[in-house]
């Protein structure tokens, strides 16, 4: 007892002259709590793959508002009860209340991701890895900066203006929360500090992270560098965006070829999206009403644009029995979940443009045909020719729609290119006989916060 | 010209030990001069006149005037003590002590005599009605033995919505988080209540409860050794099991069942599902199996039978309750010591429970060198308990078609021999066990008792050991540390004879009659726990006293301390031989066995659960005061606390809490004009901050582990973000008080004002889902945090008067409480439908207090119907389906809190030579309280009310009832009623707590015995009602309980050898 009593009354003078009472402090109250503390426990925050990291990705309302397809007025009198109001009235770009108050998920599931990816980053910081665990320990650090930026991007096409040089540091971003604490207030950045942070995070995380992932679900060197092309992409600032497309390319430039799919089957694409091998980073949104396939009507006029020949458009649809066309190409490879990650086709497509507009026709030319030749049937297809620049850049526009249907990818587009005269159009939908428009640089192509967000934090608004 | 100044000197002792007064006041009236006495008592002062008059005054002392001239010698004054105050109230808040009229704070002492006014063998129970703003608040004690639950205390109100609302308790010097129970009231010198900021601020983020500080009793140094022996036996009362009135008489029960029979389908008549006796008896009547005369017969006689007094004859007995303490106490010039032995014995009002304690108790300090004092203390308790009773309550079948045990169940025969009732088989069923090679399976409750030994044991250890070493004349260094473990443990052990045994064996007997479960004991131990906290203290003291009443005290220092429970698994043995202590655990657990008389089963498994809570505290804390001319005190307090369960920003940076203080002895001013009338009037005023913490809440991340479905590969899951700011709650008090004494205190007391505005508590919060948080997302993250309000106020008054002095005297105590909270902060989860405001707990919701109590407006019964009638859209409807499915939030009426808002007691002592009578009158009121009733068709769910007798049955009765006619049963209709305001019951009403008698014999009879003192007492309590706003018949303290606590009669002996 005695030796006991020296003990304690050297320990309280220990803390009372020394800082060192933080050790002491350390000790979890409850030993049964997992509180995550070793590299494992962060990286299976960040492989909480189908239930948190990589499901329900924020691309909702960019599909919504998008003009790849329209329901009739019957099936949008029929939506479910579980239909959200954003989708209802997102359908025709309402101007007021659009959501009603109801939760949005694009924004929420963003939010719990990045807080996943706060914590692990948070977390990691505080283990000093041994030599053998060094790449785990990066894998865990690369993977939470790409998840945080690969949300922080999505969260900014749907939330923000589109990236504007000569405003961007004037207009609200998003807020950019980069620690887990839950009580730190939240607040908007600018735009251009929300594009600092994200490129910033990519450029971090590509030193840190494998050039191929174990899985698909996993971030990896060549999502980080599509999604670099990606977000540079969106800036305008087609030099970065081509020189990442190309980074990327490097690591994986393959494809799947439509010419090997089964188009019989109701569900061409591999349903293990490990074995397609287009895909570089795994990502989708669940079912929502409005998209499923029994209501929503692919835009006729882009059915037609696709080419006899060209197999996507076989693959990608479904004619229901009404005469309209549905889709069915998701990379998801069955009927609902839309695949909304990265892809090579994608990074091709990227590249090909920022290639035409860097000034390089022949690099355009070979990207595009790379990958068109597994699109088309090949007994017929004959590679695009060089047109002059101007054609080859709409033929690419035009592809880009038509190879990333219903990824979400549309929205972004609309939202750059109608800034360009050549390729800005007005959307139209009629609904139960009213004709409503969305000209081009409308403040509706930017969603509003979501009302609780406003509520608690009192953040400003998005026009509308 | 200047009167030449002379100097007057005297000296100040107190009239009854001749000791020297220190610090004494004298003033002299007309020139104004002040000093205070030395050490020794002897003062000097210098006079200015001819004539003066010399004041001396001193706290606890009755102050005296004398007129002075120039030429008055040397004088010698003696100070007669205060009549109820014979030593100066000395509060201890666990830091330091201080005479009550020293601080600033809020303070209550309960001095030995009080404490000890009462029999009990658990300290808290001596705290009720002997202080003010001190509730007993009983509404979580529900069903049997509302004695044995402890009621929840709350010290000034609640300043917490969803943590814990106990006070601290501290017993020497550190907080006691063990069980209360485990110290002997009789080790207890004194208990300090801190009730403001200033008080209790000193205790940081655990005093936003209030804090009950214990200090047991001590040696003192130069104290003839002193032995005194306290014995005393307590009787009680049966319950009385007739208070609980959800019960119907035998005739009416058997009169539903009969009803329910005749019209089918209610009862299967499945082989093994258990149905109540008389409806077997019905059976055997329709199928011949007895004849009609032999029905009658057995019918008649179960009509006379009542299963309470059957009870109450078998199950239940008078409780015995032994206490017997000695203690031994003395002390040298270098030593003191204290050594006590306690033992109580328990037999409670349960047949077959028992519980027993010792206490032993051991003190020491040494004196090795001037200055230094060393101090040892080993506290060690042992209890045991045995829980072989089955109170009425236990006697419920498992079968819903039985439900509460039938009020026609005998539980022995004419001669006293023990009878099965139905319990988990139907009879039938049973009784073809023997025949089967089974064992008996009949459940006979009498015997039962006798057929099990299950036991709790516990032990607890507490050992303080402290060096005061006293420097520089006015600095003092006090090093403390405690250290204190206990263990608990269960030991049950079921015999093959016991209904657990054979039940167990009998389903677990295979159809070709193998037994899986051996036929014999089993004895198992549930997770035993084990506590062991080690607490450390350094702390600096300073004091010094100046001339002319000025005074400074002030210390620091810092307190670390550790907490840790562990719990461990425990173990099960089949075929266990009690005598030989042999048994087996070798089982397949995991395999389904097919059951009698149907489905599979595993056998019961040892316990496994195991877990271990570390709670760790470090605190810094400062405290000073500073008197002024004896009249002016200011004082400050701040404690800086970090623990384990904070979050990381909150340990770096934590704001320390604090108080501050002032007070002013009004009536030692010169131009006070009452001090004849008034010669004691002090303002008191404080405010500062005090914490709560919860430790439900982590401020971690956590963590689910699993596997993705889609990678396969481990996957985690975050159920808390982790709050690195997660902090106590935060209770900011202001105090104000004004304490007075009429001349010879024939009148004194305190009256108290206090607001409490509680911030930063910890809630459910709709989360910005920007944070990650999402509202109804799975798996949900944590969503409290620090941001909820409460705002307390009340006010606490205390009136002492001595009515009647001298040889007999009446002195009469008064307390009285108001205290009322709001909720100032909170986002009440807007899903949350109406249904959940009329259940428990109600959600909090800002504007409305903590213990609010929600209702649906009540409109009578209807005319027609006797139904309740009920309102849909302002038209009246008969579709309660309908109207319960337009109901909403707004559709319910507040219908008051369920906290007493105002309570108090009245205490009147008589003395005449020996003899002291007392008597404690308690009241509580302005609240509320959900009675239960019985709605339409709720018979038919065996759920029984003796409101069954009040239904309205014709058009008229509405005018006399609430209780609705009886009809189908309707969820709905049942809602309508149930959650009404009518049954909404006012709690006001006043008890007669208890009567003390005492008589100490005179000092001469017992001189030639050689004793010191010889005390003869006798307490009496719960003597029951005296007055209720309730004309239901019920107890507002035990409205949930099966009956409230039996009356205890206590008679014993104190002798002082």
């Amino acid at each position: 007892m005695k030796m006991r009593m020296i003990f304690t009354v050297t320990l309280a003078l220990l803390l009372l002259t020394s800082s060192c009472g933080k050790d002491f402090l350390d000790e979890k109250r409850d030993k049964n709590q997992v509180v995550p503390s070793a590299i494992a426990d962060f990286q299976a925050l960040l492989d909480d793959a189908s239930r948190t990291m990589n499901t329900n990705s924020g691309n909702e309302l960019e599909l919504i508002g998008a003009d790849e397809y329209f329901i009739s007025d019957q099936a949008w009198e029929g939506l479910p009860a579980n239909a959200t109001a954003y989708e209802r009235k997102g359908y025709y770009w309402a101007k007021d209340d659009v959501y009603e108050k109801q939760q949005v998920r694009d924004w929420n599931y963003a939010y719990r991701k990045i807080l996943y990816a706060n914590t692990a980053l948070e977390g990691i910081e505080e283990i000093a890895p041994k030599a053998d665990e060094t790449a785990a320990w990066n894998n865990v650090k690369g993977s939470a900066l790409f998840f945080r930026a690969f949300n922080f991007y999505q969260l900014a096409q749907v939330f923000c203006k589109p990236f504007d040089a000569s405003s961007a540091s004037a207009d609200p971003g998003i807020p950019l929360r980069l620690k887990p604490d839950i009580t730190a207030p939240v607040t908007r950045a600018t735009v251009s500090e929300t594009y600092a942070r994200i490129i910033e995070d990519l450029k971090n995380a590509a030193g840190l992270l494998p050039e191929l992932p174990l899985v698909k679900y996993r971030p990896s060197k060549a999502g980080v560098y599509a999604l670099l092309a990606k977000t540079y992409l969106v800036k305008e600032d087609y030099e970065n965006a081509e020189r990442y497309a190309d980074s990327s390319l490097h690591i994986t430039n393959s494809l799947i070829d439509f010419n090997t799919l089964n188009l019989t089957v109701t569900y061409p694409f591999p349903t293990n999206m490990q074995n397609n091998p287009e895909i570089i980073f795994i990502s989708y949104i669940l079912n929502i009403p409005i998209l499923q396939t029994s209501r929503m009507r692919i835009n006729p006029e882009l059915y037609a644009s696709y080419d006899d020949n060209d197999l996507g458009k076989n693959a990608c649809f479904l004619k229901n029995a009404d005469g309209y066309y549905t889709f069915r190409g998701s990379y998801y490879g069955s009927q609902v979940p839309m695949f909304t990650g990265l892809s090579t086709d994608e990074v091709l497509l990227i590249k090909a443009e920022c290639a035409i507009r860097n000034g390089s026709i022949s690099e355009a030319l070979s990207s595009l045909n790379y990958l068109l030749q597994n699109r088309y049937d090949r007994s017929s297809f004959t590679p695009v020719a060089a047109a002059n620049a101007e054609e080859l850049l709409k033929e690419i526009i035009d592809q880009r729609r038509k190879r990333l249907l219903l990824r979400g990818t549309r929205w972004e587009d609309l939202r750059r290119l109608n800034k360009d005269p050549r390729f800005a159009q007005t959307l139209v939908r009629v609904l139960k006989g009213v004709r409503y428009e969305l000209p081009p640089g409308d403040l509706r192509y930017v969603w509003p916060l979501p009302d609780n967000v406003i509520e608690i934090s009192g953040l400003e608004q998005n026009p509308r | 010209m200047a009167f030449p100044q002379t100097i007057l000197s005297g000296r100040i002792i107190s009239a009854s030990d001749g000791h020297a007064v220190t610090g004494a006041n004298i003033h002299l009236k007309r020139s104004g001069l002040n000093v205070t006495t030395g050490k020794d008592g002897t003062f000097r002062i210098s006079l200015s006149s001819d004539n003066d008059t010399l004041v001396v005054s001193y706290i606890g002392f009755v102050t005296r005037q004398f007129p002075v001239q120039k030429n008055t010698p040397f004088i010698e004054i003696k100070l007669n003590a205060l009549v109820s105050e014979l030593q100066a109230v000395v509060v201890n808040t666990g830091y330091y002590k201080v005479p009550r009229e020293r601080a600033t704070g809020s303070f209550t002492q309960i001095d030995n005599q009080l404490f000890n006014r009462s029999v009990s063998t658990n300290v808290m129970d001596r705290l009720e009605g002997v202080t003010n703003s001190l509730l007993f608040d009983r509404r979580n004690i529900q069903g049997e033995n509302p004695a044995g639950q402890s009621p929840q205390i709350r010290v000034r109100g609640v300043s917490t919505i969803e943590s814990g609302q106990s006070p601290l308790i501290v017993v020497d010097n550190f907080p006691y988080e063990s069980d209360i129970t485990t110290i002997n009231p009789n080790d207890v010198e004194s208990i300090t209540i801190l009730k403001d900021a200033a008080a209790a601020s000193i205790w940081g983020a655990r005093a936003g409860n209030g804090v009950i500080v214990i200090t047991t009793k001590q040696g003192r140094i130069n104290q003839k050794a002193k032995i005194s022996l306290n014995s005393n036996v307590t009787v009680g009362k049966k319950p009385d099991l007739y208070y609980n009135q959800s019960f119907l008489p035998s005739p009416i029960v058997m009169g539903i069942e009969k009803e329910q029979f005749n019209k089918g389908g209610v009862y299967p008549e499945a082989p093994e599902t258990a149905i109540p006796a008389y409806v077997e008896l019905l059976i055997k009547k329709r199928d011949g199996l007895i004849t009609g005369d032999e029905f009658t017969v057995q019918e008649a006689s179960m009509k006379l039978v009542d299963v309470r007094s059957e009870a109450l004859n078998y199950l239940y007995q008078e409780s015995v309750n032994q206490q017997y303490a000695l203690n031994v106490s003395g002390g040298g010039t270098n030593n003191s010591y204290y050594f006590s032995a306690g033992l109580n014995d328990d037999k409670a009002f349960v047949s077959g429970d028992r519980s027993r304690r010792m206490t032993l108790n051991l003190q020491n300090s040494f004196i090795p060198l001037k200055g230094l004092e060393l101090s040892t203390a080993l506290w060690y308790t042992n209890r045991k308990t045995e829980n072989n009773g089955l109170p009425v309550s236990d006697l419920t079948s498992s079968s819903v078609l039985v439900g509460q045990v039938s009020p026609y169940a005998r539980l022995a025969d004419d001669s006293g021999n023990a009878l099965p009732i139905i319990k988990d088989w139907r009879q039938t069923y049973i009784d073809q066990a023997v025949s089967q090679g089974l064992p008996d399976w009949s459940f006979r409750p009498v015997d039962e008792i006798r057929l099990t030994d299950n036991t709790a044991h516990g032990n607890e250890i507490r050992m303080n050991a402290g060096l005061r070493y006293t420097f520089f004349r006015n600095f003092n260094m006090n090093a403390s540390y405690q250290y204190l473990h206990n263990n608990n443990q269960t030991r049950n052990y079921y015999s093959p004879e016991s209904y657990y045994v054979r039940n167990l064996v009998n389903r677990f007997t295979q159809a070709d009659g193998t037994r899986v479960i051996p036929y014999g004991g089993i004895l198992e131990g549930r997770s035993p726990y084990e506590t062991t906290g080690n607490s450390g203290r350094l702390q600096v003291n300073y004091q010094k006293d100046f001339n002319r009443g000025n005074r400074l005290t002030a210390l620091g220092g810092a307190e670390v301390r550790e907490q840790v429970m562990t719990y461990s698994p425990g173990y099960r043995l089949y075929n266990y031989d009690d005598d030989i202590a042999v048994g087996n655990n070798v089982f397949n657990y995991t395999q389904f066995y097919t059951t009698r008389p149907m489905g599979a089963a595993l056998i019961p498994a040892p316990d496994q659960a195991t877990a271990r809570f570390t709670d760790r505290y470090l605190s810094y804390f400062a405290n000073a005061a500073y008197t002024l001319s004896d009249r002016y005190i200011v004082s400050a307090s701040s404690r800086w606390d970090a623990s384990n369960i904070f979050g990381v920003n909150t340990n770096q940076k934590g704001v320390p809490l604090w108080s501050v203080g002032g007070s002013w002895e009004l009536s030692r001013e010169n131009f006070f004009p009452l001090s004849g009338v008034v010669p004691y009037l002090r303002l008191r005023a404080t405010f500062g901050s005090s914490g709560n913490v919860n430790n439900a809440v982590s401020s971690l991340p956590v963590a689910l582990y699993g596997t993705d479905s889609r990678t396969r590969l481990p996957n985690a899951a975050l159920t808390s973000a982790g709050n690195p700011d997660l902090r106590w709650e935060k209770v900011k008090t202001v105090n104000t008080g004004l304490d007075f004494a009429l001349k010879d205190r024939r009148v004194s007391g305190s009256i108290e004002i206090y607001r409490k505005y509680a911030r930063d508590l910890i809630g459910a919060d709709y989360m910005d889902p920007t944070t990650g948080i999402i509202l109804g997302a799975t798996p949900l993250i944590q969503n409290k945090i620090n941001y909820a309000g409460l705002n307390t106020k009340g006010a606490d008054f205390q009136l002492t008067s001595l009515n009647i002095k001298g040889p007999f005297t009446w002195e009469s105590a008064l307390l009285f409480s108001v205290v009322k909270n709001k909720i100032t902060g909170y986002n009440t989860d807007q899903a949350l439908t109406f249904d959940y405001y009329t259940a428990d707990p109600v959600p909090p919701v800002k504007g409305r207090s903590v213990d609010a109590i929600y209702a649906l407006p009540w409109r009578g019964l209807s005319h027609d119907t006797g139904l309740p009638v009920v309102y849909l859209n302002g038209e009246r409807t008969e579709d309660y389906g309908d109207f319960y499915n337009n109901l909403s939030v707004d559709s319910l009426v507040y219908a008051g809190v369920t906290s007493p808002t105002a309570f108090g007691s009245l205490r009147n002592s008589f003395t005449w030579k020996g003899i002291q009578l007392s008597a404690t009158l308690t009241w509580k009121g302005g609240f509320v309280f959900r009675r239960n009733s019985i709605t339409p068709g709720d018979e038919y769910r065996r759920n029984y009310h003796q409101d069954y007798f009040k239904r309205w049955k014709a058009p008229g009765d509405e005018q006399f009832t609430n209780v609705p006619a009886n009809a189908a049963y309707d969820t709905y209709l049942d809602y309508s009623y149930r959650a009404s305001e009518a049954l909404i019951t006012k709690g006001d009403h006043i008890r007669l707590q208890d009567i003390q008698l005492s008589y100490m014999l005179p000092a001469a009879t017992i001189k030639g015995l050689g004793l010191q003192s010889v005390r003869i007492y006798s307490y009496l309590r719960n003597l029951g009602i005296l007055w209720r706003a309730n004309d239901n018949n019920l107890d507002p303290d035990f409205f949930n309980a099966d009956y409230p606590s039996p009356f205890t009669a206590s008679f014993g002996l104190e002798i002082g050898f």
